[in-house]
């Protein structure tokens, strides 16, 4: 029963319901009313009013079918969330090859060339394509160099 | 009828410019690229390279690019739903029936032709009937008031929620999850800052290209980490592409029909393609002389719903550009694209930008010629695409939707937007949670409640404005109706069939 909560529906649930209950409590300071008619608060707090009793509906119908989490998709959440937090301190090239290269031998079991080589042509391509040839400026290196 | 006809002739002489036309071509060829590569859809395929047309600098360009985007991107998808029975997006599922068993039968290169061919005759037909039906509707829309407008937003939300084919009450849910995150931001009536926990970065509302690049790209990524080897391309040999005389004969009446109730069914906000492919082959199979034959590789099959599709798809190009309103995840990422370059989609846009307008509508005209060039002979090119292994793919729209991600406001925050909303969207995948509809609900959250909060004041407070007014009642009433009876079949075939199939579809 306890597996049962760990699957993606009651997982997205609670996420749903805990977004429904900040906003409607938001929503009540925002206000309803203003003296100049309809306040802020008031859209939000009717939809987050009307999302919580169908969640419910939502939790109990019966998706049979539905599979847990694997791993992977989950490491691979990992992984670019500690890539984002990496790159305003080291820039583009380095944590991008770093996780290709993390990714490919962690995800796809490639050999370590065939991970660096794809790291390495993907990053290339990326600057290329965005920094060069789009003229966007990319902050390819660490800001301290 | 003439003025329509110069207007589209004013159009095609914009998008025939040599610089145009070259941005239809880059278009058409990424496009179908991206949307080739099994796993990749549409909608995908789209986010993922908005942050490219971004950088075209000139809003017409950016544009007809975006579009022959789209139109690539549908091609590439009937590509991998007949070879790989890989659906790209909802709409294709219909194609992937018929369309599967032919490539089965060795009979590949017809149903990719019939499909090219399908697509190019619907969407010749609809782009004549959008420079008809378009500047009737922005001359409807312009009288419409707020409370018109909340109801057709509603409208709009409703049944997309409710007609994606997935669990109506889920859709709903979505709906309102949007319409939550949607009015994150600076209030446009008050000035009042809502829901940003005093944050500049979200003053201006939740960045909405991270957010779809998050939700339909590395979501999708994530999700196939775990589907590996779950694709069987039937075999890369296209064979004789070219229909035969009888092939032709099957399909010719059903790309006909197709066309027009794809066209309809698209006009309709939230209706959009599925239904538009699904009508069609439900159609098809009972006019057919041979019903059998269909689900075993009836090329009749393959031509409706796919005419219907694309008809469906630029019919949905009029409720975007001349209401606003997005109708389906697509059109609501080309919204996106649209506001990316200052245009407002919206009863304004025919006067205000009319070269945008009559430019993308005959463009993708010319998208739809291009794209009959570039694939057809190309066929056995882009096929070769399917055999991409995943551990490339996947690594290289991971890079794609960074560096685009990062390139648009040049923003660290926008690239957590993309990682929490890549989590939010491989969760949502596994939860059988549609975010089509949530986008859609994002996108007009703010529409919705500036025009109820208006229509209140309208009415002195009293909400019996929206159904006194005519056209706003009807729409609602309509709502009402669809909604209640979605709602009661879905929950009567659950109660009458445990079968898990079913409950499932």
């Amino acid at each position: 029963m306890l597996m049962r909560l760990l699957y993606p529906t009651p997982i997205a649930i609670l996420l749903l319901a805990g977004v429904a209950i900040g906003f409607a409590v938001g929503a009540r300071q925002l206000g309803f009313w203003t003296e100049d008619g309809p306040g802020p608060g008031l859209l939000p707090f009717v939809v987050a009013l009307l999302l919580l009793p169908l969640l419910v509906v939502a939790l109990r119908e019966r998706v049979p079918e539905e599979e847990p989490f694997r791993a992977m998709p989950l490491a691979g959440i990992v992984l670019t969330c500690a890539y984002a937090a990496m790159l305003p301190y080291l820039g583009f090239l380095l944590p991008t090859l770093l996780l290709i290269i993390a990714w490919v031998r962690l995800f796809h079991r490639e050999s370590w060339l065939r991970c660096t080589l794809l790291g390495v042509g993907l990053t290339a391509a990326g600057t290329v394509l965005f920094d060069v040839l789009l003229k966007v400026p990319m902050p390819l290196l660490p800001g301290w160099l | 009828m003439i003025d329509a006809l110069q207007q589209i002739g004013y159009g095609l002489s914009l998008a025939v410019l040599p610089q145009n036309l070259l941005f239809a071509f880059i278009g058409s060829v990424l496009g179908t690229l991206v949307g080739v590569l099994p796993g990749l859809g549409p909608v995908t395929t789209i986010a993922v390279l908005l942050p490219v047309t971004y950088q075209v600098g000139d809003p017409l360009g950016a544009i007809i690019m975006l579009a022959s985007i789209y139109y690539g991107a549908m091609y590439g998808g009937s590509t991998t739903s007949i070879l790989l029975k890989v659906p790209g997006e909802a709409a294709s599922v219909i194609t992937c029936i018929d369309g599967y068993e032919m490539a089965r039968q060795g009979r590949a290169g017809p149903a990719l032709a019939i499909a090219a061919i399908g697509s190019f005759v619907a969407g010749t037909l609809s782009v004549f009937a959008l420079g008809l039906v378009g500047p009737a509707f922005a001359k409807v829309a312009i009288s419409f008031g707020p409370p018109e407008y909340f109801a057709l937003a509603v409208f709009g939300l409703a049944l997309s929620a409710t007609l994606s084919g997935g669990s109506p009450v889920r859709g709903i849910c979505m709906v309102l999850l949007g319409l939550l995150l949607g009015v994150v931001g600076v209030d446009t009536v008050t000035g009042v800052e809502r829901f940003t926990f005093g944050s500049m970065q979200v003053a201006d509302g939740i960045e909405l290209v991270p957010m779809l690049m998050g939700l339909f790209g590395l979501g999708e990524i994530l999700y196939n980490l775990e589907q590996k080897g779950a694709f069987t391309l039937v075999s890369t040999k296209i064979g004789r592409l070219f229909p035969s005389r009888q092939d032709w004969r099957e399909s010719a009446g059903a790309i006909a029909r197709g066309s027009v109730f794809g066209f309809v069914i698209g006009l309709i906000p939230g209706g959009g393609a599925i239904l538009g492919s699904l009508l069609s082959y439900t159609v098809e199979k009972r006019l057919s002389k041979t019903p059998e034959q269909f689900g075993k590789g009836a090329i009749a099959g393959v031509a409706g719903p796919e005419s219907a599709n694309n008809s469906a798809a630029s019919a949905s190009f009029i409720p975007l550009l001349t209401l606003g309103l997005p109708g389906n995840a697509v059109t609501a990422v080309l919204f996106a694209g649209l506001l990316i370059q200052n245009v407002q989609p919206g009863p304004m846009m025919l006067t205000k930008h009319p070269d945008v307008f009559w430019g993308v509508i005959s463009s993708m005209y010319i998208g739809n010629i291009m794209l009959l060039i570039l694939n057809l002979p190309l066929v056995g090119l882009w096929v070769q695409l399917l055999r991409v292994p995943f551990w490339i793919l996947g690594p290289a729209v991971l890079v794609v939707a960074i560096f685009g991600t990062y390139s648009l406001r040049n923003n660290w925050f926008d690239i957590g937007v993309l990682m929490a909303s890549g989590a939010v969207g491989y969760l949502f995948r596994k939860a059988s949670l549609d975010a089509g509809p949530l986008v859609m609900a994002f996108i007009l959250a703010n529409i919705l409640d500036t025009s109820l909060r208006q229509s209140l004041l309208m009415g002195d407070g009293n909400l019996a404005i929206m159904v006194t007014r005519p056209i706003a009642g009807v729409i609602l009433a309509v709502t009402a109706i669809v909604v209640a009876s979605m709602l009661f079949s879905h929950f009567r075939k659950k109660s009458r069939s445990p079968d898990p199939a079913e409950v499932n579809a």
